[in-house]
């Protein structure tokens, strides 16, 4: 290849590469400045998000928080004395390209002028050496920059990589969807609004496209703490003001057994998280469509009604997809009694008010990761109905989500397929199903009600019908009668006040 | 050999090459039930004291008849022919999982069933199957 061209092309890429790590670092910047806009904040709420904690916790607490802002500022000065670095490092090279250039110019008039010379008879000199000298020269020089630039900046681009807000993402190879999660990503920052209360806005096209499973990995499930967080040994709660739509922000907290709650959980059905609806279907386990979700879960931090902590969350999402990490954190703390990183992001598209999903990362801080190490998106869906995210309203699937005709369907749907299912005959059902729609006031909804009851028959694991479950004295979730883990103890209850006391459905028994 | 394996109540064992839970007074109660060492991969060696197992890469394979092998991130599918006993510890708890157990306990009939309370599990299910 051509030396010449083969330098250019050298060049090119390092150009090409300190362009990348510029654009890594702006972005760890914008995360950085969420990051310091919720530290800002819950400086200010440090007495309202603690006020069960003793003065003294409060006190520290308070400077727990500075400490991290002035270390968050820290950070951002030094990512942008490092673009500035990097630009000159970029204009040198620039500069380079130019004495490249007239170097080789001048290596090439050099030469002809020897060549010339020695045709005449004259000895010349051995210009080729001052060639090799230029190009060593810029080679030389270019090398020290680049070796510079990498030994100043790969440490911040790796950190940078696993940096940053939910939106800097790595790609991976989708994997088998069918049980394990797949690796996704989120387009760059650029389709990332960040309001000035830090609510996380992507576009549509970002959010990962949910196939099946409840989850997926982010990041090769590498969390974007930064390197001072993982260190950090002192228990925190961080809890982003509403914005003006009343949306939930980041979560983001220290757990450990200091946080975690001693009481059992009291009611919070005061809260209505942006975009509430109370609406059933019996294909949902529990049939309430939604619940108020916990960004972080009451057994990890103790945050029951606290309204920066709950969103409209499916039971799907609630049940199936967050509930099995927060498992997993709480007993790792409560068997090590070490801290964990956990930071919880609701993502939302535009304006709407129910989030599309959410993003949890974690950390285990004393064995750097050992324990708990995990960044993954939780899909807020429900398999087999269509909800409109815009104001939570939702419908079976195949039908167009209204408030109205959803709430009017549901009705009569979910008591004429109660009535169906006990008979368990499809004459019953159609019997059934005409007499709900009869009451019915208009002829949408009676088709509505018709296929839905339809659709819920024929494809939901019903309840039991009798509307009797059974819990036991220890355990949080309802069973069939006869289900082996009523071995101990077995108590008789009523589905909806089993719901009511936030039992869910055994994995095992199905009731 | 026997072995003993822990699973969540999808059969999950590890997420992200991490183990999904732990627990001690579940190592103690395998201690117990082996009398004898534990034959354990170097994945599981820091839940144990090291005097009490013996650690090894191809623990599963030098493992005779009456050794009794901890399980925690190995295929067992191979060697079904040679298991003659399965402990398994059910956490009773949903947790997220990409690597699940693959011993078809079909083949095994269920012995004993216990429950007890771990360190930090409110239930644990210890259920031996064999042959």
């Amino acid at each position: 290849m051509n030396p010449f061209k083969k330098l250019k092309e050298e060049k090119k890429q390092k150009i090409q590469e300190i362009n990348n790590q510029i654009g890594e670092l702006r972005n760890r910047i914008d995360g950085l400045q969420i990051r310091l806009a919720n530290l800002e904040d819950s400086q200010k709420n440090v007495k309202e998000n603690h006020k069960w904690f003793e003065v003294k916790q409060k006190i520290n607490d308070k400077n727990d928080v500075k400490t991290q802002i002035a270390e968050v500022k820290q950070l951002i000065i030094q990512s942008q004395s490092k673009i500035k670095a990097l630009e000159r490092n970029k204009k040198s090279l620039n500069n380079k390209k130019v004495l490249t250039v007239l170097g080789v110019i001048v290596a090439i008039t050099v030469i002809l002028f020897t060549a010339i010379g020695i045709a005449v008879g004259d000895d010349g000199t051995d210009d080729s050496q001052n060639t090799t000298d230029v190009i060593g020269y810029v080679d030389e020089t270019t090398a020290k920059e680049s070796a510079v630039t990498e030994t100043t900046t790969t440490d911040e681009i790796s950190s940078t990589t696993v940096k940053t807000d939910p939106a800097m993402v790595a790609v991976a190879e989708a994997e088998n969807n069918t049980q394990t999660a797949q690796t996704t990503k989120f387009n760059s920052s650029s389709s990332i609004k960040k309001s000035a209360d830090t609510v996380s806005t992507v576009s549509k096209s970002s959010v990962p496209t949910y196939s099946g499973s409840a989850y997926v990995v982010v990041n090769s499930n590498n969390p974007n703490f930064t390197s001072s967080e993982k260190k950090n040994k002192t228990a925190f709660e961080n809890y982003s003001s509403l914005d003006s739509k009343g949306r939930c922000g980041v979560a983001f907290a220290n757990i450990c057994k200091q946080i975690m709650p001693t009481e059992k959980r009291e009611e919070i059905g005061s809260v209505k998280p942006s975009g509430w609806q109370t609406v059933k279907y019996d294909c949902v386990d529990g049939k309430y469509l939604y619940n108020r979700c916990h960004l972080i879960g009451y057994q990890l931090a103790g945050e029951n009604a606290n309204v920066k902590n709950l969103i409209t969350g499916t039971r799907y999402l609630n049940v199936q997809g967050m509930l099995p990490f927060e498992n997993m954190v709480a007993d790792y703390v409560k068997e090590t009694g070490n801290h964990v990183l956990y930071r919880v992001t609701p993502i939302f598209v535009g304006d709407e008010l129910v989030a599309r999903g959410v993003q949890i990362e974690a950390y285990s801080v004393e064995d750097s990761g050992k324990g708990i190490c995990f960044n993954v998106y939780c899909f807020n869906v429900q398999p087999g109905v269509t909800i409109n995210y815009t104001n939570g309203a939702s419908a079976l699937d195949g039908q167009t989500p209204t408030t109205k005709t959803t709430k009017a369907s549901t009705k009569s749907t979910t008591k004429a397929t109660t009535k169906s299912t006990t008979k368990a005959t499809t004459k019953a059902t159609t019997k059934t199903t005409t007499k709900a729609t009869t009451k019915a006031t208009t002829k949408a909804t009676t088709k509505t009600t018709t296929k839905a009851t339809t659709k819920a028959t024929t494809h939901t694991p019903v309840s039991p019908t009798s509307g009797t479950v059974y819990i036991t004295d220890t355990g949080d979730k309802y069973h069939r009668a006869g289900c082996r883990f009523l071995k101990e103890s077995c108590h008789e209850i009523s589905l909806e006040d089993a719901i009511a006391q936030h039992y869910s459905a055994c994995g095992i028994c199905k009731p | 050999m026997k072995i003993a394996l822990c699973v969540d109540n999808n059969g999950g064992m590890l997420f992200n090459n991490r183990r999904q839970s732990r627990d001690r007074i579940l190592i103690e109660d395998l201690l117990n039930t082996a009398q004898g060492k534990v034959r354990i991969s170097p994945f599981s060696a820091d839940l144990f004291d090291e005097s009490k197992v013996i650690c090894s890469d191809d623990f599963l394979e030098i493992a005779d008849e009456n050794d009794v092998c901890f399980v925690e991130d190995c295929e067992l599918s191979c060697f079904n022919d040679k298991i003659s006993q399965v402990i398994l510890y059910c956490w009773n708890r949903d947790y997220p999982s990409d690597f699940s157990t693959d011993i078809d306990l079909d083949k095994f009939k269920l012995k004993s069933s216990v429950e007890f309370v771990g360190s930090s599990h409110d239930k644990i299910t210890k259920e031996i199957y064999i042959k």
